[in-house]
């Protein structure tokens, strides 16, 4: 039997142990988390342009008022942000059609993962591959798809990837494709929760295959489905390779999103206080964003 | 009368059951079909971009759903228009036609122009010319030094990042499983509050201190450190699979003189390939297919395949065929892998791993 002084060696042991083992991720994660936006607050009040610029000048909150005062900027930032909020509605929406859908297949038809293998091929890609795959199958001029659709008589002339119209339909569709697998797993994961006796005694009582997917099934995947609206609500703002291979940074006003005005702006024009100060100005709201949804993940239906 | 009586009388009738198999049938094979043909249409972007490799700037109007033959070159190129599309080396060329060394060879000569001065057999030189040809834009590609480099380095990346990532989570969760103190779930706590950071919100500010204040600008240990810092699902998976293990096992190591450190070596890290595997399906794939970061914060000769990608795009502007092949190549390594650990995959996506 241990007396008080042994005891209390013992628990400073165990105590030291487990600040050591803990200590350095700790540190790490406090330095690359935190630490990065204490030392980035200066910075916002200048006209930093680069890491190691040292003719420095205070502008007070003009990097902040930027997107709403600098013509320069305001000609490029407010069609940006219309673009990809766009693009995040469409995309939320592909995720519904090819995620929900296919998890709701997979369900019913019980688990074929031969078939999850091949669904979830796509994701393997990088945004820059997937971006270079869109224009294989989509390029004006010989994209595959648009060949065989012309062939086919499906359409009149070439879907061209690369403008306004094609970047609204075509980008947010395909990556929908793309995650399928990825968003099949999570709602299939919430569909397996689902206890079989309350679908059995929803059929008993008569209730068809819309209602139960309304009344029974949708309500009991709330948190899968608020996950899948994390990763895709809060994610597809983060949209950069795609945008780079279909020409973003070469020349194609239609594929600049917010994360290539953030992109051009601190890293490859010499702005780099003004692409903080807005990338701040967008991230805070979908940090906000990103809480709601979160807390609705823990609501318990 | 009990529903559930009523329900299976009507089920058990002859006619219910018939009925019900029927349907099940059904739906079975109209469920076997969708996938079927969804199955094929997944695939064929990847089918359609490795033709694309073999397809010229020529014949890329027309649809092609196998490699097509390609046009015999023209003799009327010349040799700076072969040092562009092929990536040709004139040295290369006169050590295959055996001219004696010291030859120059102006490259704007035309090949017929070089086969007249010095006697070349037009045969031998099309035979030499057609593989070029045909694989333009795999030579383009295999014969640029840059190309095994970024292979190099990606492999430097993921196995750094990844295994650092493995230690420190292993480390911090073997202190948080089981929550025995409130500091435990604090600081587990505090671990998901990245879940609600955005990326683009952080990327600017750790790019200023890990280059500005830290100095480690063309270090790879300025992207290890983003991931060995501990990500949510990390913490997550390792932290409730180290809390599943029985508790009886923890209490006979100490029974028989261990300590935490005998437990982690003896019991945990046998056992670790779940936890491993789960976070590896969804870790591997995003550190390889990084982008941004390699491009920020490594100079070219450090960049991953993913990098070298876009920056060879940005040079063969107009070569389609080898920004196709490159794309290609770069997609393989991870295709190869996700198709020898597809079982892992299937397993770590749907236990939950994406959820946590």
């Amino acid at each position: 039997m241990l007396n008080l002084s042994q005891r209390r060696k013992r628990l400073l042991k165990d105590n030291l142990f487990e600040i050591s083992m803990a200590a350095p991720q700790f540190i790490l994660y406090v330095s690359l988390v935190f630490v990065p936006f204490i030392i980035s607050i200066p910075v916002l009040f200048t006209d930093q342009s680069f890491i190691g610029d040292k003719t420095l000048n205070n502008v007070g909150l003009d990097n902040f008022i930027a997107i709403f005062k600098e013509p320069a900027l305001r000609a490029v930032w407010w069609p940006a942000f219309g673009r990809t909020a766009l693009f995040v509605v469409m995309n939320y929406a592909a995720v519904w059609l090819f995620g929900f859908s296919l998890a709701l297949l997979m369900y019913e038809g019980r688990f074929r993962s031969s078939f999850f293998v091949v669904i979830y091929m796509p994701a393997m890609l990088s945004g820059l591959a997937f971006g270079y795959m869109i224009s294989v199958l989509f390029s004006i001029d010989g994209g595959h798809l648009n060949l065989l659709f012309l062939k086919l008589g499906i359409i009149k002339e070439g879907i061209d990837v690369k403008s306004a119209q094609g970047l609204t339909w075509i980008l947010p569709l395909l990556t929908g494709w793309r995650y399928a697998g990825f968003n099949l797993a999570i709602f299939l994961s919430g569909l397996l929760t689902i206890a079989d006796d309350t679908i059995e005694s929803a059929i008993i009582d008569g209730a068809g295959y819309l209602q139960r997917l309304i009344f029974i099934i949708i309500p009991q995947i709330i948190p899968a489905i608020s996950i899948v609206s994390i990763f895709c609500l809060i994610g597809s703002w983060n949209v950069f390779g795609e945008l780079v291979a279909l020409g973003a940074l070469y020349g194609n006003q239609s594929a600049v999103f917010t994360s290539i005005v953030i992109y051009q702006y601190a890293f490859s024009q010499g702005y780099l206080s003004k692409g903080l100060a807005i990338s701040l100005e967008l991230g805070i709201p979908l940090m906000i964003g990103a809480i709601l949804l979160q807390r609705l993940q823990k609501r318990k239906f | 009368m009990n529903r559930e009586k009523m329900g299976n009388q009507q089920l058990s009738t002859p006619q219910g059951i018939l009925t019900r198999r029927t349907k099940r049938k059904v739906t079975d094979i109209f469920i076997i079909v969708f996938f079927s043909i969804y199955s094929i249409v997944t695939i064929y972007p990847f089918y359609a971009l490795f033709v694309s490799t073999f397809i010229t700037p020529k014949q890329s109007r027309d649809l092609h759903l196998w490699i097509p033959k390609t046009d015999p070159l023209s003799l009327n190129t010349t040799f700076t228009g072969l040092q562009q599309i092929f990536n040709l080396k004139i040295k290369d060329f006169i050590k295959a036609f055996d001219l004696p060394s010291g030859t120059y060879v102006k490259p704007n000569m035309t090949i017929r122009e070089v086969m007249e001065e010095y006697n070349l057999d037009e045969k031998k030189v099309r035979r030499y010319f057609e593989p070029l040809n045909t694989f333009r834009g795999w030579l383009i590609v295999l014969r640029d030094t840059k190309f095994y480099s970024s292979i190099v380095s990606s492999f430097i990346i993921t196995a750094g990042t990844f295994l650092g990532e493995i230690l420190f989570t292993t480390m911090t969760a073997l202190i948080l499983a089981r929550f025995k103190k409130r500091w435990h779930f604090l600081l587990y706590s505090f671990y998901l509050i990245q879940l609600v950071i955005p990326r683009n919100l952080r990327i600017i500010p750790v790019y200023i201190f890990l280059t500005g204040t830290l100095g480690l600008y063309d270090k790879y240990l300025s992207i290890f450190l983003q991931w060995w810092k501990g990500a949510p699902l990390g913490i997550m998976i390792f932290t409730s699979y180290f809390s599943s293990i029985p508790k009886e096992l923890e209490d006979s190591v100490e029974i028989d003189g261990g300590n935490r450190l005998h437990y982690l070596y003896y019991i945990l890290f046998p056992m670790m390939m779940v936890p491993v595997g789960s976070l590896a399906v969804i870790r591997i794939p995003q550190i390889w297919n990084l982008f941004l970061e390699p491009l920020i914060y490594l100079k070219q000769n450090k960049h991953n395949l993913v990098a070298y990608v876009s920056i060879f795009a940005g040079t063969y502007t107009s070569n389609l065929q080898a920004i196709y092949t490159t794309v290609l190549v770069s997609t393989l390594p991870l295709l190869i892998f996700y198709l020898l650990a597809r079982n892992l995959f299937i397993r770590g996506l749907l236990s939950g791993s994406i959820k946590g």
